[in-house]
């Protein structure tokens, strides 16, 4: 980026391990950009105060709530979201544990919920409960009282360390 | 000192934020040079709550970025203080090796906020953001620390009570908060009745060797206010109780009775000095 920036400027990041290179301007947030993309609704928007984290995506595999990132931030960065996380129509392992531990009900928080998992296993492969309630006590689920979901992430961290061994 | 918040206030879609010219400096001091010479600049660091700002009403003239500043990111020990670079997020400072320097302070940091905002939020951001549910500024006033501001001017220390009230110097950009390692000095931290009431306190040996102390309390809706502990007496309720007979009268929120924030905030206090003075035997 650029030492300034004018208020429309041209944005280059990647997304999802493809290249994005599109206009917007300064105060465009990053979670109204990838919403406005036909493959970024997964993005769900909340609060819009930071606070709920139905928007997390990860920027450069750090959780960021896209509402309150503004998406000139984004410049020669790597953006996931919950649409890059299957390969090939195959659930993730984080996604599949989300799926088989009926983690969700209405399903409006499940995307941030999946990414914050992400950014918690590649950190920690074998989190203790504190840790895993610490982590996902950062975002709100108003429907499942959090148990299932604490088990589904228990669950993906022992398919991933399968997966890798 | 409790105001209601003005009411009727709607936020806006981004679509409503015009859209506004970004300088991102790679030092201090082009970073000092853009808060003077920018039209109406508005730091931005960690951003957690700066969007929600913008929306409420905030306005920017020009945003000037911090993100490339890695001199303002860290802690260390520095002339018998504890820096804390502005823009150290509370996840590398509750981590930082120099954080230990005051015991107990480095399990309160990381205390504050979930760990989504822990990663990204700064120091710097929790203070200046003004929120009297935000913590930074209840550990810097017990600990006796300041907030130093860069500025075309010179360089300028405020104590959080003065930030509260924007004395900060025009067109300023803090740049580090400094905490002057006393002798002894430790940290007890107690969220136990959050968010009703937060507490502080801080014990250390003055020159001369003398126990001191002081407690520092906050509420959901009021800015803290510190109170100066008496150490002589050996008994932890006693000290506790004499400490909140000087609460101002007006230290009260709708939640949060002036009688009630006395009663608990010294039992909490004399939980706190009896925790503190088990944990040195």
């Amino acid at each position: 980026m650029p030492e300034r920036l004018d208020p429309r400027f041209d944005l280059s990041f990647t997304l999802n391990g493809a290249p994005v290179d599109t206009a917007t301007t300064t105060s465009t947030t990053l979670a109204d950009l990838l919403r406005e993309r036909r493959d970024g609704r997964g993005t769900r928007l909340a609060c819009e105060r930071a606070v709920c984290g139905a928007c997390t995506v990860l920027v450069d595999d750090v959780p960021r709530a896209s509402c309150s990132v503004f998406a000139f931030e984004v410049e020669g960065r790597d953006v996931r979201t919950v649409e890059g996380l299957s390969d090939g129509g195959e659930l993730s392992p984080v996604q599949a544990a989300f799926a088989d531990n009926s983690a969700f009900q209405c399903g409006f928080c499940t995307a941030g919920m999946i990414l914050l998992t992400e950014a918690l296993l590649a950190r920690d492969p074998d989190p203790d409960n504190a840790t895993i309630r610490d982590w996902i006590s950062s975002n709100i689920c108003r429907c499942t009282g959090y148990s299932l979901i604490l088990e589904a992430v228990r669950d993906a961290a022992r398919r991933k360390r399968e997966a890798a061994e | 000192m409790y105001e209601v918040a003005q009411a009727g206030l709607i936020a806006a879609s981004y679509r409503d934020i015009p859209p506004f010219p970004v300088i991102a400096p790679e030092s201090v001091d082009d970073a000092v040079a853009a808060m003077a010479d920018a039209e109406g600049p508005v730091p931005y660091a960690g951003g957690t709550d700066l969007c929600g700002a913008v929306r409420e009403g905030k306005p920017i003239g020009t945003l000037v970025w911090l993100k490339r500043l890695g001199e303002l990111r860290g802690v260390y020990v520095d002339g018998g203080a504890l820096s804390i670079g502005a823009l150290t997020t509370h996840a590398e400072g509750a981590v930082a090796g120099a954080t230990t320097a005051i015991p107990g302070l480095a399990e309160a940091w990381s205390k504050l906020g979930k760990m989504r905002i822990r990663l990204s939020g700064t120091a710097g951001g929790n203070l200046m953001a003004r929120h009297t549910r935000y913590e930074m500024s209840i550990l810097l006033t017990v600990l006796g620390g300041t907030a130093h501001f860069a500025s075309a001017d010179g360089v300028a220390a405020l104590t959080p009570a003065e930030i509260w009230d924007r004395a900060e110097p025009p067109r300023s950009l803090l740049t580090r908060l400094s905490i002057p390692l006393a002798t002894g000095l430790r940290l007890d931290y107690d969220r136990s009745l959050r968010p009703l009431m937060t507490q502080a306190l801080a014990l250390w040996r003055d020159g001369g060797g003398k126990a001191r102390g002081r407690t520092v309390i906050a509420t959901e809706y009021l800015p803290p206010v510190a109170l100066d502990l008496d150490l002589s007496g050996s008994e932890a309720k006693g000290i506790a109780a004499a400490a909140f007979e000087a609460l101002p009268a007006d230290f009260a929120d709708p939640a949060s009775g002036n009688g009630w924030l006395c009663r608990a905030g010294a039992a909490v206090l004399a939980r706190q000095l009896a925790r503190q003075e088990a944990a040195r035997a």
